[in-house]
């Protein structure tokens, strides 16, 4: 090689490095102090991929319907992608919080990662919430917002209805083996057993079971099958569960993991399955009426409970700024928000002093109306909390 | 003939310049510009190093040792989750009786599936190794009283270094972690270019050979697993004091491919190569990731790709020859 | 009675689909010593191009099979002629070129597809289910085990009984002699690499009756590939219908008669074997 050419590689090394490094040195740029930062991490890749795009369109269609400002202040939203992983999704919340400034995190929408960063985000005094739930323990940093509930608030209610409407005494249940899984499950045969009744039979699917047959094979008989895990993992069952030539009732505590595209292109495999849902397009309040309206005026298409859960969190970190005139500082956000009592397209939303929410779930099954497949509501459980919490 | 400096050195200073650069451009960016970075770059340059040490590890074994293993992420999880459980369960902060309880743990851990993946060869070994990783992340998944399932074991904090007055800083955590990858930097070093470094080379090269040599070369495979487990273990350990969370998917296959890719792509069988391999792939996933969320991977598959297509030994490989080349143009 | 005649049919029609898509990987592994780790996502691009042609143009059902066969095959030509070529043996550079595949391929395909998850799909009049001792059993798993049955019977012929077989077996045995033989290995070596990923595409059709599709399967379909090639050993048909045979017998009364455990059963049953014989039940000796 020659000479020069050795200088000028050496030369142009450090000339890159060197124009990489400056902007950092000299710290990111404090663009609008006045602006208030959104940031939202959000899966785009990864296991959880499917719900990125969804839950963005939620949260943006929130903040257009604000014009993204609220008490006089512009709004930015930064999103980005966690990867459904907890060391990534942790390094995008230093990112946010240290690089954008923001003044308060969304998501991601796995509890791992959350349980990853809510403590970081306590240690910078920034607020957080979830979309779907959380385990209780979020709340111990004093800092998340655990909505629309905890975890087990998700199973309870069809554990309710199952006791006191629908009066089974027995099931056999297949559950995702995982801790979401057997407590989505486990709550339901708590309170059946609470009541009298019994499990005849647990099976435990590990995550990523999509050939159902072993455990449809060797199903007992039961008043009722009690089933849950993750979406692509419920519709080859349900699908499976019709092949087998299986008729026990079908229960599904936290049924959203069957997505309202699903139902429509397969309903007929769902029709009966009873379901404990946060949300979905059918119900029939204003609030949910003109969100709806909304999303398929912009999509065409009918909004899933990612869209509605999501724009619901926007919802609410509007209407904490609203209350305290602009001011994201952590003590008074905190104090607004807690102190909300708003209505989202999924029901009436408040908060238990410790942040976790208070929300509507539904039981619902699944029918043909009008020609469609979807939900239909049986019973509304309103503003639940667990029995003897 | 020639000046008394060129004759002791061989160069020019401009030779001078050339043949110091890397150690001087590593200096600045790794331990004098780093105070001034912001701390979630700072937060960044920590894992690098941490991952590094890590892809180190699994170099001694792979680059080395030729011994493949798709499952090396298990004794990086056991400690860091040793760290965790003596922290959460039973109240344990000091640096100095977790970390070696986690790095014996890991050690432990790597001398007993050492012999399994020994009783075969080659690609064999990728196949027992992830099997065996997979197993642990099982056992993390279900035991859940001890490892808290998929929520991950939370609550991990900086640990007690003993030291009077002394808070951690983000800063300070990173130049711990930095002392930590010079030292283990430093013993690799030593190890690979030791009569032990050189038999597993030999070994790599030609197994059956050395064996004709009167080498015991299962012996000398086995010693370098038991190693690349205990400084996997350090990882891990400095890990769960950086996440501050340890989940399952930190035990398991995709956690050991995403290092055995750092040292493929950064370079086998050079240590620097480690560093690179790190340093590239954590820096691309984070910044393609701010860049396009939704369509990042295919930014990193493409470099993954061209990575083959135009530096085939790896990167730090390619740019240590551009350096020795660089280097002769200065050779009197 | 009838649970034990069902566990066992759902043994095998799950060994079936396993045989399927890990056939060509052994092949690949054991023939051309390539790992290609991204035989998982070929059968992803299967599953997805027979979707479309099934479920979003609704046209025949075997025409979309073949076409997810045919498009695998293909791309993975393209793959080796571009690349494989030069990295025979060279295991590392494998992992890294074909994982880049991946994570491109997995993109790709949620960058076409969606993001979201394709319900299972099947032939119209594979729909519905027999009577099998009093019970219902899906019509579509009995035309799996029929599918595989044939494909082990085709292969099994072309690997022992055909020249080309021939060819392929001794190439594993001595490459050099081979070629010293005046044999055109390289052309054989093109063909079993296309047959070896159009099995794979093949068997993501196939396999969409049961488990559907969605961008993420591709990790999870090689780990089961790698299992059966662990058990049953790597290089021949008879290794991947044995090593597919025993998991899925494993898995279905594992499960049965195990259930805690479910998720432990096919890893314990790998260590194993690799225990006992580590190149596989019927591998060759390493």
């Amino acid at each position: 090689m020659e000479k020069r050419k050795s200088l000028a590689i050496l030369g142009a090394v450090v000339l890159i490095l060197a124009l990489l490094a400056v902007p950092f040195i000299t710290g990111c740029p404090a663009a609008q102090e006045e602006a208030i930062k959104l940031g939202c991490i959000l899966d785009y890749t990864g296991p959880m991929a499917s719900t990125g795009p969804m839950l963005q369109e939620g949260i943006e269609l929130r903040l257009e319907e604000a014009n993204y400002k609220v008490a006089g202040r512009e709004i930015q939203v930064i999103f980005e992608d966690g990867a459904s992983d907890t060391a990534i999704s942790l390094d995008k919340a230093k990112k946010l919080v240290e690089m954008d400034k923001v003044d308060f995190v969304i998501g991601p929408p796995l509890s791992g990662p959350r349980m990853g960063m809510i403590p970081y985000l306590a240690e910078q005094k920034i607020l957080t919430t979830s979309i779907h739930c959380d385990p209780p323990e979020a709340a111990q940093w004093g800092n998340a917002f655990v909505y629309p509930s905890t975890l087990e608030m998700a199973s309870l209610p069809l554990a309710w209805y199952v006791v006191d409407e629908l009066g089974y005494k027995t099931t056999t249940t297949v559950g995702a083996d995982y801790v979401a899984g057997r407590t989505f499950v486990g709550s339901v045969v708590g309170e059946l057993e609470k009541d009298g009744g019994t499990a005849v039979q647990q099976q435990w699917a590990p995550l990523g079971t999509m050939d159902w047959g072993p455990y449809l094979v060797n199903m007992q008989e039961a008043d009722c099958v009690v089933v849950w895990t993750i979406d692509s993992d419920i519709v080859p069952f349900m699908q499976q569960y019709k092949e087998f030539g299986l008729t026990m009732p079908v229960l599904m505590p936290m049924g959203n993991v069957i997505l309202q595209s699903m139902i429509e292109e397969r309903g007929e495999i769902f029709e009966g399955v009873v379901g404990c849902i946060e949300y979905y397009w059918g119900l029939d309040t204003p609030a949910n009426n003109s969100f709806v309206a909304a999303y398929e005026a912009k999509f065409g298409t009918k909004p899933e409970h990612h869209q509605a859960m999501a724009y619901a969190t926007a919802s609410m970190f509007l209407a904490g700024v609203e209350k305290t005139g602009g001011d994201t500082s952590f003590e008074p956000l905190k104090e607004a928000i807690l102190g909300l009592d708003i209505e989202t397209p999924s029901g009436p939303l408040s908060f238990e002093p410790n942040g976790i929410g208070i929300s509507n779930w539904y039981i619902c099954d699944v029918q043909m109306i009008d020609g469609q497949w979807g939900w239909h509501t049986l019973h509304t459980y309103e503003q639940a909390e667990p029995t003897g919490s | 003939m020639g000046t008394a400096k060129q004759k002791s050195s061989g160069f020019l200073w401009q030779g001078q310049l050339i043949r110091f650069a890397p150690h001087i451009i590593g200096g600045v960016i790794f331990i004098l510009l780093v105070p001034f970075l912001p701390t979630y770059i700072q937060s960044l340059m920590t894992k690098i190093l941490i991952f590094a040490i890590f892809a180190m590890s699994l170099d001694l074994l792979m680059g080395y040792a030729g011994v493949l293993s798709l499952g090396h992420a298990a004794y990086f999880g056991v400690a860091g989750y040793a760290v965790g459980i003596l922290m959460v369960h039973y109240g344990i902060n000091s640096f100095w009786i977790s970390a070696p309880l986690a790095i014996l743990l890991s050690t432990l851990v790597a001398a007993i599936f050492g012999i399994i993946v020994l009783q075969v060869r080659g690609i064999y070994c990728i196949l027992v190794t992830f099997a065996l990783g997979q197993l642990l992340y099982s056992i993390a998944m279900k035991w859940r009283s001890v490892t808290n399932g998929e929520y991950g074991l939370t609550g991990i904090i900086r640990p007690d270094l003993g030291l009077p007055h002394f808070t951690w800083h983000t800063t300070s955590f990173y130049y711990f972690v930095f002392i930590v990858f010079a030292i283990c930097f430093f013993l690799l070093y030593r190890l690979v270019k030791s009569p032990l470094g050189l038999a597993l080379q030999g070994i790599r090269e030609g197994e059956s050979r050395m064996s004709a040599l009167g080498y015991n070369t299962w012996l000398y495979k086995y010693i370098a697993f038991v190693i690349a487990g205990m400084f996997a273990g350090v990882a891990g350990v400095l890990f769960a004091y950086h996440n501050g969370i340890m989940v399952p998917p930190n035990l398991d296959v995709a956690t050991s491919g995403f290092v055995m890719l750092m040292i493929i792509a950064g370079g086998m069988g050079t240590l620097y190569g480690s560093l690179i391999g790190a340093a590239v792939l954590i820096i691309i996933q984070f910044y393609a990731g701010v860049l396009t969320p939704e369509r990042w991977p295919l930014i990193l598959g493409g470099a993954f790709v061209l990575t083959i297509m135009y530096a085939r030994a790896g990167i730090g490989v390619y740019l240590y020859k551009l350096y020795k080349k660089a280097l002769l143009a200065w050779k009197p | 009675m009838d649970v034990f005649v069902l566990n066992i049919l759902n043994g095998i029609s799950f060994g079936a689909l396993l045989f399927l898509l890990a056939s060509g990987f052994s092949l690949i592994f054991g023939v051309m010593g390539i790992l290609n780790v991204s035989h998982g996502a070929l059968y992803m691009v299967g599953a997805y191009i027979g979707w479309t042609i099934a479920v979003k143009y609704d046209l025949n059902y075997w025409l979309a099979a073949l076409a997810g066969g045919v498009v695998a095959g293909l791309i993975s030509l393209a793959m080796e002629r571009g690349f494989f070529r030069k990295l025979y043996k060279q295991f590392n550079e494998q992992l890294l070129l074909t994982f880049g595949f991946v994570y491109i391929l997995n993109n790709l395909a949620s960058w076409i597809w969606g993001p979201l998850y394709k319900a299972p799909f099947v032939a119209p009049f594979l729909a519905g289910s027999f009577s099998i001792m009093g019970r219902a059993y899906p019509t579509s798993r009995i035309a799996i085990i029929i599918i595989g049955l044939i494909c082990v019977a085709v292969l099994w012929w072309l690997q022992d009984k055909t020249r080309v077989g021939a060819i392929v077996r001794a190439g594993m045995d001595d490459k050099e002699m081979t070629l010293g033989l005046g044999i055109n290995l390289n052309l054989v070596y093109t063909a079993v690499f296309f047959l070896g990923s159009f099995m794979a595409g093949f068997a993501g059709v196939m396999g969409a009756q049961l488990l559907g599709v969605h961008p993420e399967i591709s990790m999870e379909i090689l780990l089961l590939a790698l299992a059966v090639v662990i058990i049953g050993g790597v290089g021949s048909i008879q290794g991947a219908l044995l090593g597919a045979m025993l998991i899925g017998i494993i898995d279905a009364f594992g499960k049965a008669l195990f259930p805690e455990f479910a998720m432990f059963t096919i890893y314990l049953a790998m260590i194993v074997v690799l225990l006992i014989k580590p190149s596989g039940l019927l591998g060759r000796a390493v």
